[in-house]
């Protein structure tokens, strides 16, 4: 009975910071959230019925689940029985909450995990990477993958056997009729229009900056740095306690309206919680504030950033969720001047734990920029120059393209001549990736393109490689 | 053109149906039908379905439809859509063929539009293809309209930007609708609604009183008592010091009732002493809100000021100021959460039937303009013009 002939590919993006997904075709993803999962250890002594379906490989419909009380009409405020048990064969001992709706509730003992390694940055928990497209495909976009092609984005420096473990996963489970991997630098190019450039991509865990030329991806050309969104958070962070400001999550503390004065709150500070909540989770609500704060009244500087100048700034206020005010000043241009001058983190409280929080190099941008272009073969570097493509979460920072602009034009030999894009829709940026997955999978000549599922079983995994170089 | 189209809203537990030429004041009774999801299939095992439809009007008492089924013998009944999904097409059409044709006096031959209108998150796009297909190949409709319950709802209260929370039959949902569009990353369901409501209510009715009451007698009850108290320390006041007392049901019968109701109630508010490890219902607003990734700082505030509550559920007695009272100690004071009233010109159904109302505005606006899909569209693009034809 369903009789559409158009091609209705799914483009999904999954990046360490959140997940993008959606149709192809369509100018914004439809699905966006966090792409850290809660992780429970299913306790061997307590007895709990889930509600997620669970397939042969440990797939597990995450996001909620549901313990139906026995004795129902009974409120007590005792902790209710909880019914028998079905233990469904799960591989792993795990319960996993994906969305930002299962997340945000509180449970204890929930520890908050990416499935991207730190140091690699590349995918190597392939159980939570299947949790979170089953969440995605089922629950979010309500499709049977069986009758969509999947085009993936993966990270630049994707190796070999990331690549075939994604796709096994992939067919094995979802078994779309076809799938395709293309490199995040080369969907950012093609949102922007551009068949060469260089992208550069500001993103959570790491900004990594790689040239595109005629639609392919140098591989030489792509560079790595530390600084990342969640870096900058971590700067933010120690900005605000040097004023002596603890930030609480929205579990840690209860507001009750006063009686005398309507319209003033009291907050509690509520201790129970802090046996029961994990570090990582702790870590994780509190960056969410934080992440907020940054992205709220963070800049970027003009020129370069000089301490005694900015000194005079009018602070902005900015109201924590459990009511303190925060007084940011000039702290609103340092902390994305570490975008452009990394060594400005030894300036912040505890430097020492910033530096430590990965093993890449701490890059500013503009070296990144220079770095990927000098790796480049000379003919092609007059026209990256000319295309510089801002793409990732902290290209969302207000005046970073004029910025960057200014510092490569500074350090790029005379004749070239620079040019920064970065889309005018501010929301784009985030999304660039997505949206030129959206864009190649409509694209008609694209279509061959395709890896089928007949192809995947016939000659396996390692064709991918042939086929999506 | 736009006058005699029928609007239809879809709902787990009753589809609203209605022409939009009927006058719009204070006190119409719009929609005009309210018939519940149900389908009565007869003799499945023998010469395939044979169906029938059970319907109850507005004023109570069976129409022609179960009559004239009498005696045929052992029936299975079903419920078509579950939580907004459309699970047993063939039911569908049977109920569809019964509100279009016997219900809202169509003619065949002489079809009209429809502007159809249902739960986005829900659904899929497959489904809405399939929809479009059984209006234009099986009822010969002359043009189609899909729209979304939330912006609708929206529409019905003269605002294109809020925060709907639909509190219906099945899961509870919460979304955000900027500017006319409806933001799918911030929108939520529940893990209960109004199916699990009456679940509780029947094992607490059923202890306290010892027998078995039936599906209809649950819904009249717990639409005529459960309420929600002030606050969650009024809550175990309440729960201590509510005696039992009898209660008339419509039918005659009276029932034994107690602190059943106020805890039916508080579900929302407090899951996690029903069992449900999930957000309460302002939790879930708040996070909404504050998830609406193309909304500034302007449009939060906005959003926060205009929540919308909606469904059958919005008129529990002392629902709306618990979930003001709560959503004040979530936000800043710098924000102000309200929720939207009834403007005065509009019926005194909105709040319950507010998606239909929206569609009946919406059909003078859209059919006009030749917004909709026409049979030409359909003949050209075929099912797939539905994506690209509405705004969804």
């Amino acid at each position: 009975m369903y009789g559409g002939d158009e091609v209705n590919a799914i483009v999904i993006d999954v990046g360490t910071h959140a997940v993008k997904a959606g149709y192809a075709g369509e100018e914004s993803p439809k699905v966006y959230y966090p792409s850290c999962v809660g992780a429970l250890t299913r306790d061997k002594t307590e007895t709990r019925d889930t509600n997620g379906k669970s397939g042969q490989n440990g797939a597990q419909a995450g996001g909620r689940d549901v313990e139906m009380a026995e004795a129902g009409a009974d409120a007590s405020t005792t902790p209710k029985k909880e019914g028998e048990a079905s233990k469904a064969g799960n591989k792993s001992d795990r319960d996993l909450f994906v969305g930002h709706f299962a997340l945000n509730y509180r449970r204890d003992g929930m520890e908050v995990l990416s499935p991207f390694e730190q140091k690699t940055g590349l995918l190597n928990d392939w159980e939570i990477v299947e949790n979170i497209w089953n969440y995605t495909l089922k629950d979010r976009l309500q499709i049977d993958p069986k009758e969509h092609p999947v085009l993936l984005a993966e990270p630049n420096f994707n190796t070999n056997e990331c690549r075939e473990k994604s796709l096994e996963i992939l067919f094995e489970t979802f078994q779309p009729p076809a799938v395709f991997l293309s490199k995040n630098a080369c969907l950012s190019s093609y949102s922007a229009g551009r068949p060469t450039s260089l992208v550069i991509d500001m993103g959570h865990q790491s900004s990594v900056a790689a040239a595109v030329h005629d639609g392919y991806l140098l591989q030489k050309s792509v560079s790595r740095s530390r600084i990342g969104g969640d870096l900058l958070t971590e700067c933010m962070h120690r900005s605000v306690q040097s004023k002596d400001i603890k930030v609480r999550p929205r579990y840690a503390f209860e507001r009750t309206e006063s009686k005398q004065n309507k319209g003033t709150f009291d907050v509690k500070e509520l201790d129970d919680y802090k046996g029961s909540t994990t570090e990582t989770y702790h870590k994780w609500s509190v960056e969410q504030i934080l992440s907020d704060l940054k992205e709220t009244v963070c800049r970027v500087s003009e020129s370069v950033f000089n301490e005694e100048e900015h000194a005079n700034i009018p602070t902005v206020t900015y109201e924590l969720p459990d009511g303190t005010e925060v007084q940011i000043g000039s702290d609103r241009f340092k902390v994305p001047e570490v975008l452009f001058n990394p060594g400005l983190v030894q300036t912040f409280q505890d430097a020492q734990t910033i530096e430590n929080m990965g093993v890449l190099p701490l890059q500013s941008m503009t070296s990144l920029v220079m770095e990927s272009i000098t790796k480049v073969d000379v003919d092609v570097r007059k026209e990256l120059y000319n295309g510089i493509i801002l793409a990732g979460g902290s290209s969302m920072l207000p005046n970073v393209r004029e910025r960057l602009e200014r510092e490569i034009l500074e350090q790029a030999p005379g004749q070239a001549r620079v040019k920064v894009i970065a889309s005018q829709n501010v929301m784009e940026r985030k999304f660039g990736v997505w949206i030129g997955g959206s864009i190649l999978a409509s694209l008609g000549s694209f279509q061959q393109c395709w890896m089928s599922k007949q192809e995947y079983e016939e000659k396996g995994a390692s064709l991918i490689h042939l086929k999506a170089p | 053109m736009g006058d005699r189209t029928a609007i239809l809203d879809h709902g787990s537990w009753s589809i609203k149906a209605g022409h939009a030429h009927s006058p719009l004041s204070v006190e119409s009774d719009l929609p005009l039908l309210v018939t519940p999801t149900r389908v009565r299939v007869y003799d499945v095992s023998t010469k395939g379905k044979a169906d029938a439809v059970m319907e109850e009007a507005e004023g109570g008492g069976m129409a022609g439809g179960e009559e004239a089924e009498e005696g045929k013998g052992e029936y299975a009944e079903l419920g078509p859509i579950q939580d907004g999904v459309i699970c047993d097409w063939d039911s569908m059409e049977v109920l569809w063929h019964y509100i279009l044709y016997e219900q809202l006096g169509w003619e065949k031959g002489e079809e009209e539009t429809v502007l159809i209108s249902e739960r986005v998150l829900s659904s899929s796009k497959l489904q809405r293809e399939l929809m479009t297909q059984i209006m234009f190949e099986k009822f010969n409709t002359k043009g189609v309209y899909m729209a979304d319950q939330a912006r609708l709802s929206l529409g019905s209260y003269g605002k294109v930007s809020g925060c709907v929370v639909d509190i219906g039959h099945g899961k509870m949902g919460v979304s955000c609708v900027v500017d006319g569009q409806l933001q799918q990353p911030s929108s939520e369901s529940l893990l209960f609604g109004g199916e699990e409501f009456t679940q509780f209510l029947r094992e607490a009715v059923q202890r306290r009183n010892g027998r078995q009451y039936t599906e209809k007698n649950l819904a009249d009850l717990k639409h005529d008592c459960m309420e929600v108290c002030s606050s969650a320390q009024a809550y175990l006041s309440e729960c201590e010091s509510r005696e039992e007392r009898e209660h008339d049901l419509p039918d005659g019968t009276t029932i034994k009732v107690g602190k059943e109701f106020v805890q039916a109630g508080e579900m929302c508010f407090q899951p996690h002493r029903f069992g449900y490890k999930c957000m309460s219902l302002v939790d879930v607003i708040q996070t909404s809100i504050s998830h609406t990734s193309i909304a500034d700082l302007n449009m939060k505030r906005l959003l926060t000021e205009s929540v919308l509550i909606t469904g059958c559920g919005s008129v529990v007695k002392g629902l709306e100021q618990r979930v003001q009272t709560e959503l004040r100690k979530l936000f800043p004071p710098s924000y102000n959460p309200s929720i939207l009233r009834r403007p005065e010109y509009m019926p005194v159904t909105v709040p319950m039937h507010s998606a239909w109302v929206g569609g009946f505005i919406e059909a003078k606006l859209a059919f006009s303009q030749n917004q909709h899909i026409t049979k030409y569209d359909y003949d050209e693009y075929g099912p797939s013009i539905v994506h690209r034809k509405t705004f969804l």
